[in-house]
Order: structure tokens, then C-alpha cells, then sequence
């Protein structure tokens, strides 16, 4: 098949993917309105609620001062009065919310194929506004029926997980808003790009029934030691305080071998099409067989673009997915069905060159 | 590391998977404590069967360029790049007195005498 009968076909399949052709995916798979809602009300809303209800409800079972602040071991360190304390809390919510709401407009309003800096922005609002909301209701239950503040305890493990659980949601909302900014777009995934690399691919040479394999990775070296920095950390804190601890220890070595897994990425690329699986164990991998495949190109991945470091996004969900390890070289594939996905690799540029002669042969 | 095998090579493929992967070495293409894609990664990208890629890494390690070891996978030795050269030296100095008629005794003979 020929070059421009390829863009042709994967332009009618870009189109085909974002005229959202009803799927099975689009239950689970929220629209650019749908989108919108969530973002700029349903979340804003709902952290306003959790942040004020607890306040509300158990006014009348708060000590005063009420504790606003615990050690590492849990005890409370801090006070304030209720009325301060609901007030700093419920505010700081609000200003968040409003600030989540108004930056859902801004790139709801701005059509951008640069849908990286509201993805980020609007990921760290979420977060800071999930945190402060959480926080809040968590300072309600610490303090709920106790004869004084300094009774009052929160443990680590709590702490960790109000932090962990923001994160989800921060996440969710840079996905949100990179699907918002990226669906409103007329042009989805810069379709100058795609006919620029589709001129000019790179190629080496693939003669018919010439078997070829290409092998990359990359790691992280920084990702890895944090990693293993964790797991260390939740051994040691297993053997100091194997009492009371278990969520914190959970915590911290889940988190810790995730980022180990992640750290190093392994690329295999040939006739059974690209692979990629974490560089120390084969498991998880990614499989794109070739007939899944559009076309390849050799990208200059920048983190933040892709929603920060590790595996973002999701294909099934978000119709784009990236395995970043590093910023730099990587591999990018257009799916045939419209979807993309991304992989931080050293030698890039060849292994795209050996998939498109792969795909041009076939 | 691309590993390219040309169809219209003649001889079996496991020598040219190994022929191949020698020249990566050779060259320095891929270094001393570098790992090797596993055979099942390879067969499955070459489209061969496994103990084709089984038996060209078996060659690469009893020439003494490669270490296989269960569960680390199979990674290139430290000498492995001077033995590779050396090796496909060897090999180059095999067919060129193939091509002139040379015997392999012959060769044996003009080696040791130039030692």
C-alpha cells in the first residue's frame, strides 16, 4: 500500500474515532460535554460538599479548640477554634473549586492541540482541591466526641492515603481535561505533523521476506532508586512498627514496586508487532500487533504532555496512553482505530523506521 | 540493537541469527554485562521458532562470547567483543582460502607458521 493511501485511510479512521460512532467504550468513555460537567461541576461541587458537611453535621460533637494538626506517630500538635478552622478549610475548597471550574472553561473555550499545560494545570488543581476537601472531613472525624483536642488522634496511614487518593483524582482530572481540550479541537491529533512525517518517514530499507527484529529499552534511574528507596523504607518500618503500621507499610512498599516496575521499559518490535513490558520482568506488557498499527514515528516526548511519569492515560478510556520513563526519545503509534500511544525508547527514529517498512509490506 | 536476517542468505537461520548477533558485538554494538533479548522476545519478533534462536545463542556461548544463565537471561561477556572480532576473522580467513582452494589443513600449516 502506498504512502498517501495509508494517511488517507488513517485520516478516515481518525475521523471515524472522533465522530464517536457509538461503542461499548462510550458508557465508561465520557464526551467532551460529559467532560465538562464533571470537571467544571460535579467535582467542584462535591469537594465543597465533603469539605462542609462533616462541619455541619457534627457541629455539636466538636471539642473546642479543635485539633487541626498530628505528628508522625499521630498525636495532635495543633489547634485552632472550630469556627476558624471550618471557615480556613470550607474557604480554601471553595477558592480551589472555583479556580477548577474557571480553568475547565479556559480550556473548554481555547481549542489547542497543545492540550498538555491545561491537562497539567487543571490535574494540580484537582488535587490540591481533593486534598484540602478530604482534609477536611478527616479533621471533622479525628475530632468527633472527644473531651479535648489533644485526645484526638490520626495516624500516618490516614495521611498517606488522603495523599494517595488525591493523586487518583488529580489524575483524573488532567485526563479529563486533556481529553476536553484535545476532543473541542478540529484537529484531534495535528494532522499537519501526520502528513509532514507520512512525506518524510524514516525507513531502512526492509527487503521482502527479510526477517528483522529491533530490541530498545530505557530506564530511569531516579524512578528506580525512589522505588527501591520505598521499598526499603516500608522493610524498615515493617520491623520498627509492625503494630498498628500495616496500611503505611502497604503503602509505601506498593508504592515502591510499582515504581520499581515502571522505572525501565522494554520495547520489542517485529513481525508480531510492538511489545512493551517493564525492562526487569516481562510482566505487564503492552502488545500493539501489526494490523492494530496505523503508523510510527519517532517523537521527542516531554513529560508533562503525557500527563507526568510512569504509564498515563489509557487507551480503552481515554483513546491515549503513554509509558514515559524519561523525557526525550520515544516512540509514538497511531493506532489504526484513532487511539495513541506513546513510549519513552532510546533509538527510537529505528524503531519506528523498521515498523513502518514492516507495515508498508504488509 | 536491530537484528536483520536476509532471506536470500543461504545457509541455516540459526547461523545467521548468531552471525548476526556476533557482528553486534563485534562492533561493540552491544557491550560487555549487556543483556541479549530473550529467545522467545526474539523468536516471537523474527517469526522463528524458539529453539532456532535457542540454538544460535547455544553457538554464541560455546564460542565465548555470551553467559546464559537461567533467569538472568543470556548476557555478552566481557571478552566477548575481542572474541567476536577474533571469531569473525577466523571465519573471513575460512572462506577466503575456501574461495582460493585452499585445504583446511593447509591453513592450519600457514597460521601456525606465521605464529
Amino acid at each position: 500500500m502506498n504512502v498517501s493511501a495509508q494517511a488517507q485511510r488513517l485520516r478516515e479512521h481518525v475521523r471515524n474515532a472522533w465522530s464517536g460512532e457509538g461503542s461499548l467504550m462510550e458508557l465508561s468513555n465520557p464526551g467532551p460535554g460529559g467532560a465538562r460537567v464533571i470537571l467544571g461541576i460535579v467535582l467542584p461541587v462535591g469537594a465543597v460538599l465533603v469539605a462542609a458537611l462533616p462541619w455541619m453535621v457534627f457541629w455539636n460533637r466538636l471539642p473546642d479548640p479543635v485539633a487541626t494538626r498530628w505528628d508522625l506517630a499521630g498525636d495532635a500538635n495543633a489547634h485552632m477554634s472550630p469556627l476558624s478552622a471550618a471557615l480556613l478549610f470550607v474557604g480554601l475548597v471553595v477558592v480551589l473549586g472555583v479556580s477548577v471550574a474557571a480553568a475547565t472553561r479556559l480550556v473548554s473555550s481555547r481549542p489547542s492541540n497543545d492540550a498538555s499545560r491545561g491537562g497539567f494545570l487543571l490535574g494540580v488543581l484537582v488535587f490540591a482541591m481533593t486534598l484540602m476537601a478530604v482534609a477536611s472531613g478527616l479533621t471533622v472525624a479525628a475530632n468527633i466526641d472527644v473531651a479535648s483536642w489533644r485526645a484526638t488522634h490520626l495516624g500516618l496511614g490516614w495521611v498517606l492515603a488522603l495523599v494517595l487518593f488525591s493523586l487518583t483524582q488529580g489524575e483524573l482530572g488532567a485526563a479529563l481535561a486533556r481529553r476536553l481540550a484535545l476532543t473541542i479541537s478540529s484537529e484531534p491529533i495535528g494532522e499537519a505533523d501526520r502528513a509532514g512525517s507520512a512525506v518524510d518517514r524514516p525507513t531502512v530499507d526492509l527487503a521482502a521476506g527479510e526477517r528483522v527484529a529491533w530490541v530498545g529499552a530505557c530506564g530511569s534511574r531516579v524512578l528506580s532508586r525512589l522505588g527501591a528507596g520505598l521499598v526499603v523504607g516500608a522493610a524498615v518500618f515493617g520491623v520498627l512498627s509492625p503494630v498498628g503500621g500495616l496500611t503505611v507499610w502497604a503503602v509505601l512498599l506498593g508504592t515502591g514496586l510499582a515504581l520499581v516496575v515502571v522505572a525501565s521499559v522494554r520495547v520489542t518490535v517485529g513481525a508480531h508487532g510492538v511489545r512493551v513490558h517493564p525492562g526487569m520482568v516481562r510482566w505487564p506488557s503492552v502488545v500493539f500487533p501489526l494490523n492494530s498499527i496505523g503508523m510510527a514515528s519517532a517523537i521527542d516526548v516531554g513529560a508533562l504532555e503525557w500527563g507526568g511519569w510512569g504509564y498515563r492515560g489509557s487507551i480503552r478510556v481515554f483513546r491515549r496512553a503513554a509509558w514515559v520513563v524519561r523525557q526525550g526519545e520515544g516512540l509514538r503509534l497511531d493506532l489504526t482505530d484513532g487511539c495513541v500511544f506513546a513510549v519513552t525508547v532510546d533509538d527510537a527514529e529505528t524503531a519506528a523506521a523498521v515498523l513502518n517498512d514492516l507495515l508498508s509490506r504488509a | 540493537m536491530l537484528i536483520r536476517i536476509d532471506a536470500s542468505d543461504s545457509g541455516p537461520l540459526y547461523e545467521q541469527i548468531a552471525g548476526r548477533l556476533r557482528a553486534l558485538i563485534a562492533d561493540g554494538e552491544v557491550g560487555p554485562g549487556d543483556r541479549l533479548p530473550t529467545a522467545r522476545e526474539l523468536a516471537e519478533s523474527l517469526d522463528v521458532n524458539m529453539h532456532t534462536v535457542l540454538r544460535a545463542y547455544g553457538e554464541l556461548r560455546d564460542e565465548g562470547l555470551v553467559e546464559m544463565r537461567r533467569r538472568r537471561g543470556v548476557t555478552v561477556r566481557a571478552a566477548g567483543a575481542g572474541r567476536a572480532r577474533l571469531t569473525e576473522l577466523v571465519r573471513q580467513l575460512r572462506d577466503e582460502a575456501r574461495q582460493q582452494g585452499v585445504a583446511l589443513e593447509e591453513l592450519h600449516r600457514l597460521v601456525e607458521e606465521a605464529g
